[in-house]
């Protein structure tokens, strides 16, 4: 778990002291909203439909169970007691005073969080996979680099008025858990023959208005040669990308204008001139990052624990949380625990201050103190020994946190939409819910392990192009309608999915998706997942299912 | 040009006014003290002509196009139309690292106290504060923050590079 020192703390502090001082100014009058709009921003401040929102950044996912309790104290004294977990490792508090953000800020960085850039025309928060660190398929930990990444990125005062905003994310694992191929820069971390360290460069993703996954600009970068290849593809962007329609300011549309090979000869030359000086990472550097993320002492456990194994033959209700929300880990008698945010008990993303803190306890009593954050919006304990698995269950059921629904349909990914956001064209929440109800748990079970992705606007911040299903919602004079598509994917082998014909009212949504599920059971062999079918059969007979009976 | 401020050896002052003029485009009788668009000014050397050692680049010129006439410059004006737009702090990183531009870097335009620190770093050390803002105040705005992570113009190492962490 990365820890501030002295130079991280100083610089987190003063960043809050100068947003204290913009705060004052804008509200004396001193700066205008326009000049203080990406002050607001790279500081995390969104003005919303009802009051300010605070996008505070996780880095990598990872969280301190101190950190978490910290996040609960920003609920219950600034917000309405929960917070929102985003798609992008992130945690939004959705009922913020001006006022109070700098005291916010303060509080954070009192527990070394910040939300720097976390909006605005630069380098987000760099991401990666919840299970970094754990997973069994994994070859080195993605965190290091995300984090030397991170270093790099804040305030690097060439490029922070990108064109557009700016995404990495960083997997280093067989299966990309960390939805690598929609970022502006996603980086594959392997190692090569001789066991050194090499990341494959991927550029040019992004959902939204136009979506694409990003291409290969470079398969074999030296590690200590990450950060002057980012910054030759910055500043390129920043030199190149358009800026005179923010729908087509995103690398992406510069990459695909280019041409991938143009766009990497550009990249290249300018890399040429700045490699192999100052900004090559050294030995020591990795090291000293890498020494923050040792694994904890693990005790030496059997693999199979008696106990547990009775519980989980004895108490069907275990066993059926167990199968969704037990994953496995790299070290004998542990397992990560998936905890879902969602549907029916919760909100997707969403956790109140309670439920906060007993999280945070379950890590102090059975996880080594720490706690993950997917893309999924759901929470995760990464280090549980499985002696303990009952224990976690048992008093996630007491803050409803128990659900059996990891991967399954009701498990949706979801932005808030209209209740919220400025930016949405329509309801998210409430009608996800109702796609969510139309499901029996044992109807879910039936289809098994399926993505759906609902997001309320065209910028798509529930990832609805790569979702097995996606909804988008529209309106149309005044009414909600929802535009279907099906047979997106995310991990190594990400897919844009594909509209299947005319949106369809809030009232409908439920039928066409279920449907579109039933369509898949009726079309899949053995063991097929959803997309696999997909691939096999096409679009067509999704497309002839989907409106039956809809009236559509 | 007006609200200047001015940062020689780490000493900042602030100038009301100094002499010289942005000119939007060529014309006949150039006063010592105007100052040509990079494409003028460039036509004008391609001719021969004898120019002041002074120009002022556009939000979407290519600093590059200055490779071969570099050393003729002694003062660079990078013009930021919309403070929102960072094309100057690449222009002003080109013009440092690539072409070693030694001269005085001013930015001008809608140039703002809460980006000078940034701006300081990626090479600027002369700013012409937008009007109707007071420079006393601007210079509020030099100093930054303390701590860097990464390298930049003004501190070619990152900070993995300068301290023992």
């Amino acid at each position: 778990m990365y820890r501030y020192d002295e130079y991280d703390r100083a610089l987190v502090n003063e960043r809050v002291e100068e947003f204290r001082d913009q705060v004052a100014r804008r509200m004396n009058g001193e700066l205008t909203e326009d000049e203080f709009l990406p002050l607001r921003l790279q500081n995390g401040l969104y003005l919303q439909k009802h009051a300010y929102m605070m996008r505070v950044a996780i880095p990598y996912g990872a969280l301190s169970s101190d950190q978490v309790r910290g996040l609960a104290v920003i609920a219950n004294k600034f917000d309405r007691g929960y917070g929102h977990f985003t798609t992008r490792q992130n945690i939004q508090f959705n009922w913020i005073e001006l006022a109070d953000t700098p005291d916010i800020l303060a509080h954070l960085a009192s527990i070394d969080m910040h939300a720097i850039q976390t909006s605005g025309n630069c380098v987000r928060n760099v991401t990666t996979e919840a299970y970094a660190g754990v997973a069994p398929d994994e070859e080195y930990d993605p965190r290091i680099f995300a984090e030397i990444i991170r270093q790099w990125a804040t305030v690097n005062p060439e490029f922070l008025f990108l064109p557009r905003k700016f995404k990495i994310a960083v997997s280093s694992s067989q299966e990309d858990r960390a939805a690598v191929r929609m970022h502006d820069i996603g980086l594959y971390l392997y190692r090569d023959k001789e066991e050194t360290l090499r990341f494959q460069v991927m550029v040019g993703g992004g959902l939204g208005r136009t979506p694409f996954l990003n291409k290969a600009v470079k398969d074999d970068l030296h590690w200590s040669e990450v950060l002057s290849y980012i910054e030759a593809v910055l500043r390129v962007f920043n030199r190149y990308g358009r800026r005179d329609n923010k729908y087509k300011a995103r690398i992406k549309i510069l990459v695909n204008s280019l041409g991938i090979g143009d766009f990497r000869e550009e990249v290249e030359a300018e890399w040429q001139l700045i490699r192999g000086s100052f900004s090559t990472l050294t030995e020591d550097e990795l090291s000293r990052v890498a020494s923050q993320f040792l694994s904890p002492l693990y005790s030496t456990l059997d693999d199979a624990n008696l106990e547990y194994g009775h519980h989980v033959t004895s108490n069907s209700e275990f066993a059926a949380w167990v199968s969704r929300s037990v994953k496995p880990h790299k070290v004998k008698g542990y397992a990560s625990v998936a905890i879902s945010t969602k549907f029916p008990t919760n909100t997707p993303g969403d956790l109140t201050a309670e439920q906060m803190q007993c999280i945070a306890d379950l890590a102090d009593a059975y996880g080594f103190r720490v706690i993950r954050i997917t893309h999924e919006q759901n929470l995760v304990l990464p280090d549980i020994p499985k002696e303990y698995l009952f224990n976690v269950w048992e008093s996630l059921c007491e803050v409803g946190l128990a659900l059996p629904n990891v991967g399954l349909v009701s498990d949706m990914i979801v932005c808030p939409g209209a209740s919220y956001c400025n930016l949405a064209t329509a309801h998210s929440f409430p009608v996800a819910k109702k796609v969510a109800a139309a499901y029996s748990i044992e109807e879910q079970l039936e289809v098994g392990d399926i993505s759906i992705n609902l997001s309320g606007c065209i910028n798509a911040c529930a990832h609805h192009h790569i979702g097995n299903i996606g909804i988008l919602g529209l309106n149309k004079s005044g009414e909600d309608y929802y535009q279907i598509t099906v047979g997106g994917a995310q991990g190594k082998d990400s897919q844009i999915g594909k509209v299947i014909g005319p949106a369809v009212s809030e009232e409908l949504l439920p039928v066409v998706v279920k449907n579109i599920t039933n369509a898949y059971l009726a079309n899949r062999n053995d063991k097929e997942t959803f997309h696999e079918t997909f691939l096999r059969i096409g679009l067509e007979p999704f497309k002839l299912a989907a409106y039956e009976s809809a009236g559509a | 040009m007006k609200n200047i401020i001015r940062i020689q050896s780490n000493e900042v002052a602030v100038v009301k006014a100094d002499n010289w003029i942005i000119s939007e485009e060529d014309h006949d009788a150039l006063g010592s003290c105007e100052i040509l668009p990079m494409k003028a000014w460039l036509a004008r050397i391609k001719q021969g002509d004898d120019v002041n050692p002074a120009l002022w680049i556009d939000v979407d010129d290519d600093a590059m196009e200055l490779q071969d006439v570099i050393e003729k410059l002694s003062f660079i004006c990078v013009f930021f139309e919309d403070f929102k737009d960072g094309r100057g702090y690449s222009t002003a990183y080109l013009l440092r690292k690539r072409l070693n531009y030694q001269g005085e870097l001013r930015a001008f335009g809608d140039v703002l106290r809460d980006q000078l620190s940034l701006m300081r770093q990626c090479g600027f050390d002369s700013f012409a504060i937008k009007e109707g803002k007071d420079p006393y105040d601007a210079t509020k705005g030099i100093k930054g923050l303390s701590v860097t992570y990464s390298g930049s113009v003004s501190q070619p190492n990152p900070l993995y590079r300068r301290v023992r962490r």
